[in-house]
């Protein structure tokens, strides 16, 4: 084991360290200019999110270790998150660009928050000390209220905001209560001490499973799984696309962070989750896991079937490819793990490539209903043909990537003789083809309301078909893919 | 490593690409395609000069013919891996041969022809892949690729219920699929491959729990549901009529001609080798629901009043007997299985000519009652000729070559199932009755001038009659010597006897004690 002080640490937070400047750049840039157009302070924020990836590159090699004693640790999993939570703030950014620069939002906070929740993510993955899990949930949430309720004069979107904080706040209350039992039964913050504590003294196991219950939910709304997933769809409606497309990606790939390091850390003894405290097993944290993983695909799936709202159906999908990767949690291995980094990878080119469309969509047409798809084959038909690529990845259909990932949860699965889930996992898979594909037949097989071409500009094709060249991609050859994911299983212990 | 089958499966693929460049237009995407398809069957037919029928394939690697085998993704053992043996090569020639056949049927797609043929092409790759894959990811690659291409091919481009048959269609294979993936993956956690020759090695070895409740038992019931919708076995096959009304004419081609083998060439290919105990303990239900199909489906197809859905019907009873066939596992008796073999073939060039022609009056009269005909053919001769072939065909005219295969899936099931087989001949007299009374009400009598767009009946044209007459000549010289047809088929039939047989004897006596 390998623990820094804080002045060793710094070199291994550089990633975070610029994020923290590129904010205050963002704030500076936006004073000095008082044009109309915000486009150099969008351009700022994608410099430093650059800036953030190229440090990420520097510390990819670096030793694992634990940061400011004990508080913060980078590893191989860690270090995976980090790339997928800078990725998706980049693509956010550039969605953004294409929306929120000529609008008379005042987009300097809008790119500053946008940073900040992304620093937010980037800490979540890394925390291993229940108060920096409880303050860096808090950062992506206080952030994340203010970008969905960003737009003032939208009554839905403030409606979006206000519910947002109220489940927001509830959980947080809710997580750290439990946090402090298990404080109280281990006298421990550390989540590598409360391990050490755990192992080597007794405690009352009912008290020990509400503390998990409780830091559970507190994670799962994050992740937005069942029940904790109701403020979902209302935010993802309300919110600015490219903010919402943000939301169900970096969040709750930094919820999965966690909650991968809470459990494997806390609970098991050693690396590959082959023996746990003993208390853990007479919970039957399995079970639990596999109960919320059904209760959230099905539950999203089935929301999902009467939507008439594209970015409603997508923010339902997004619970239920929650559910799907709860499903690897489930599976409690290496094999699930490796499953729901690869998932995450694949999740974040077809997720936000539909968002991307639909946003695309909702300002040209100006709505975000699946009428408004009608016929964009004819209006716009390289749009329609990457929404096809991404809905069929979404519903995991070869040669996506999407199925790549599916395959790849049910394989660990499997190898966990999880064989019911697994059938149950599959038939919901193919529920939810029906209301993808209620948005491609909207624009294939339906006419047009109106004759008006779909315009767009060539840095949003571009964008479009990147994002669909990756979901094709990491479908036909995944192989480098898989290699990086097997060498990020390695979470640090001890 | 020989080039041929990954140039028949993926040159459509690159015609697709060409066709979706901004300058192809509408006359020039259908000559794209119509080009695009040649050379695979040209490639396919040099596949045939070349092929030697001693090699059996099946289960041994070596003697897969024109085989490919690179590895493709590392870190799964997943391998490009593909070769053909006398069960998937009569296949392939069919896809090849029909895709550009079909393409002259659809050449005068006025509808966005540059999607029509693109995506005709992406599933014309997807259904040669799928036949000449001998890697199983591979193999479901490409099967889950066919969906995409259909769904469009029958939404955008069907008639009145075309959505619904489309989602229909893309729902039932989906279902059927995803018990199948569940099944690929339980293989590979077992034996850590995806090669269908080391799985069937590894079943050699006994690694397959046998018995009741067992590995092999789920096993089979997962991939066998996949397939079985496919084909489709009653009581699966309710997609089928739907999908084939709705699909415009040269899809139900393909539909009929080619996509329904692959349900049955996946059960031969797939769970006969690598799950021999289940494939012997389900043999008897196989020949049963074969039964069922053969008589059930000529039933219905006795009471359609629309003559798609008559074709359609024919169909499920003529993949009964494919059923029937296979179910036979006996290696002293081949003949049921080479006969299962040969109606694949046999099934995919007749239906094709029966929905072929179905479409050349569809076109003309733009619709397809059956009682809104008559005694056409006074007004048509030519067109009544070529039915009346096709017709004949289909009822098992000896001399034609659905009689060959037919009749040597009598004589394998007689031995092995004789009540059962019984039964199934009366499928013949059926066959024969709704295709002659068909044949009555829309031919023979007084000619109706007053039917719906009477004045639009002209005779079948030249390109029609292109369309038709390969399929009729390969129909005729296979009925009169199916020699070389059998040459290819028997080495493979009698290795797969070989694999499946043992089990069966196995389990009879076991019966009789």
């Amino acid at each position: 084991m390998n623990t820094l002080t804080a002045t060793e640490s710094i070199p291994y937070i550089l990633p975070e360290i610029i994020l923290v400047i590129g904010i205050c750049a963002v704030f500076l840039v936006d004073l000095l200019i008082k044009k109309e157009s915000k486009t150099p302070v969008a351009l700022t924020a994608l410099i430093f999110v650059v800036g953030a990836f190229l440090a990420l590159l520097k510390i990819d090699g670096l030793e694992p270790s634990y940061l400011f004693s004990g508080m913060l640790v980078l590893d191989k999993m860690n270090v995976y998150f980090k790339y997928i939570f800078i990725i998706s703030a980049a693509i956010a950014t550039l969605v953004s660009m294409q929306t929120y620069t000529s609008r008379k939002l005042n987009s300097g906070e809008y790119y500053a928050f946008l940073l900040t929740a992304t620093l937010g993510t980037l800490l979540m993955s890394g925390a291993s000390d229940l108060l920096t899990m409880a303050m860096s949930i808090e950062v992506v949430s206080i952030v994340s209220y203010c970008l969905a309720g960003y737009k003032k004069e939208d009554m839905e979107s403030s409606e979006a905001a206000l519910k947002y904080v109220l489940y927001g706040a509830l959980s947080s209350g809710i997580m750290l209560y439990g946090a402090s039992i298990l404080f109280g039964l281990t006298g421990e913050t550390n989540l590598a001490g409360i391990h050490t504590a755990l192992a080597t003294t007794e405690v009352n196991s009912i008290a020990l499973a509400l503390s998990i219950v409780m830091i559970l939910g507190g994670i799962g709304y994050k992740i937005a799984f069942a029940p904790f997933h109701f403020w979902c769809p209302d935010v993802y409606q309300g919110s600015p696309t490219p903010v919402a497309a943000f939301f169900s990606v970096a969040p709750k790939a930094a919820g999965f962070a966690m909650l991968l390091r809470f459990i494997s850390v806390t609970f098991t003894n050693d690396p590959s989750f082959t023996t746990w405290i003993p208390e853990i097993e007479s919970i039957g944290l399995q079970k639990v896991l596999i109960a919320i993983s059904i209760l959230t695909m099905t539950l999203g799936n089935l929301s999902a079937l009467n939507q008439t709202n594209v970015k409603r159906i997508l923010a339902y999908s997004s619970i239920a490819h929650a559910g799907y990767m709860l499903m690897g949690m489930a599976a409690l291995s290496f094999a699930g793990v490796e499953a729901i980094l690869f998932y995450l990878a694949t999740y974040l080119f077809m997720n936000f490539g539909a968002f991307f469309v639909v946003d695309h969509i909702g300002r040209k047409v100006g709505s975000d209903e699946i009428y408004a798809f009608k016929g964009l084959n004819t209006k716009a038909p390289l749009l329609a043909f990457t929404m096809v690529i991404f809905l069929a990845s979404l519903a995991g259909l070869p040669p996506m990537a999407g199925f790549i990932g599916k395959f790849y949860l049910f394989s660990a699965l499997v190898s966990s003789e999880l064989y019911l889930l697994a059938v149950w996992g599959l038939l919901n898979s193919v529920v939810s083809l029906y209301y993808y594909w209620r948005v491609a037949k909207a624009m294939y097989l339906e006419e047009s309301l109106s004759d008006e071409k779909v315009e767009f500009n060539l840095s949003g094709g571009v964008l479009a078909s990147i994002l669909a060249g990756f979901t094709l991609i990491l479908g036909i050859y995944f192989n480098p893919l898989s290699v990086w994911v097997k060498s990020s299983v390695s979470i640090l212990f001890g | 490593m020989d080039w041929q089958l990954t140039f028949i499966t993926f040159f459509p693929l690159v015609g697709a690409l060409i066709i979706m460049l901004p300058f192809i237009q509408k006359e020039l995407a259908k000559w794209v395609a119509l080009i695009t398809t040649i050379p695979p069957l040209v490639v396919s037919i040099m596949l045939y000069m070349n092929y030697d029928i001693t090699m059996a394939g099946v289960n041994d690697a070596s003697t897969m013919q024109f085989a490919v085998n690179i590895p493709w993704i590392e870190t799964f053992n997943i391998d490009y891996a593909m070769g053909v043996d006398g069960l998937s090569f009569p296949l392939v020639f069919l896809t090849t041969l029909l895709c550009p056949i079909c393409i002259l049927a659809a050449w005068n797609t006025d509808k966005l022809p540059k999607g029509f043929f693109g995506l005709f092409l992406l599933l014309d790759t997807g259904m040669a892949g799928t036949f000449c894959a001998t890697d199983f990811f591979l193999f479901y690659v490409f099967w889950e690729v066919m969906l995409l291409p259909m769904y469009f091919l029958i939404g955008i481009w069907g008639g009145p219920r075309k959505e619904y048959a489309a989602i229909k269609f893309f729902l039932y294979t989906l279902f059927g699929s995803v018990f199948m993936l569940l099944v690929m993956v339980a293989f590979y956690l077992k034996t850590g491959t995806f090669n269908m020759f080391e799985l069937m090695e590894m079943s050699r070895q006994g690694r397959f729990e046998e018995g009741v409740w067992n590995f092999q038992f789920w096993a089979y019931l997962g991939l066998f549901l996949g397939f079985a919708i496919k084909v489709p076995m009653f009581p699966f096959h309710t997609w089928l009529p739907d999908a084939h009304v709705e699909a415009p004419t040269a899809i139900s081609v393909i539909l009929a001609g080619v996509l329904l083998k692959m349900g049955t060439y996946g059960i031969l290919r797939i769970i006969y080798p690598i799950l021999p105990w289940a494939t012997a303990y389900f043999a008897m239900t196989i020949a049963v629901f074969g039964a069922i199909n053969i008589l059930y489906g000529a039933c219905c197809a006795m009471a359609q009043k629309d003559l798609k859905k008559m074709v359609a019907y024919s169909s499920v009873s003529h993949m009964g007997y494919v059923l029937l066939g296979m179910s036979v596992l006996s290696a002293e008796n081949p003949a049921g299985m080479t006969g299962a073999v040969m109606q694949m073939f046999n099934h995919g060039t007749i239906t094709a000519m029966l929905f072929l022609l179905v479409g050349v009056i569809y076109d003309r009269a733009h619709h397809r009652d059956i009682e809104g005909f008559g005694g056409l053919a006074s007004h048509v001769p030519v067109y009544a000729g070529f039915t009346t072939f096709a017709f004949f065909a289909a009822l098992g005219l000896p001399g034609l070559s659905g009689f060959i295969s037919e009749a040597l899936i009598f004589v394998g099931s007689w031995s092995m199932f004789p009540k059962i087989t019984i039964w199934s001949v009366f499928g013949i007299l059926l066959g024969a009755a709704y295709l002659l009374w068909t044949m009555q009400r829309v031919f023979l009598g007084k000619l109706n001038t007053e039917m719906k767009h009477f004045k639009d009946i002209v005779e079948i044209n030249g390109r029609e009659k292109l369309t038709l007459i390969p399929i009729g000549i390969i129909v005729v010289i296979l009925g009169v010597y199916p020699k070389p047809m059998l040459d290819i088929i028997n080495a493979s039939v009698g290795r797969l006897l070989e694999v499946v047989s043992p089990a069966m004897l196995q389990q009879t006596a076991e019966a009789i004690k």
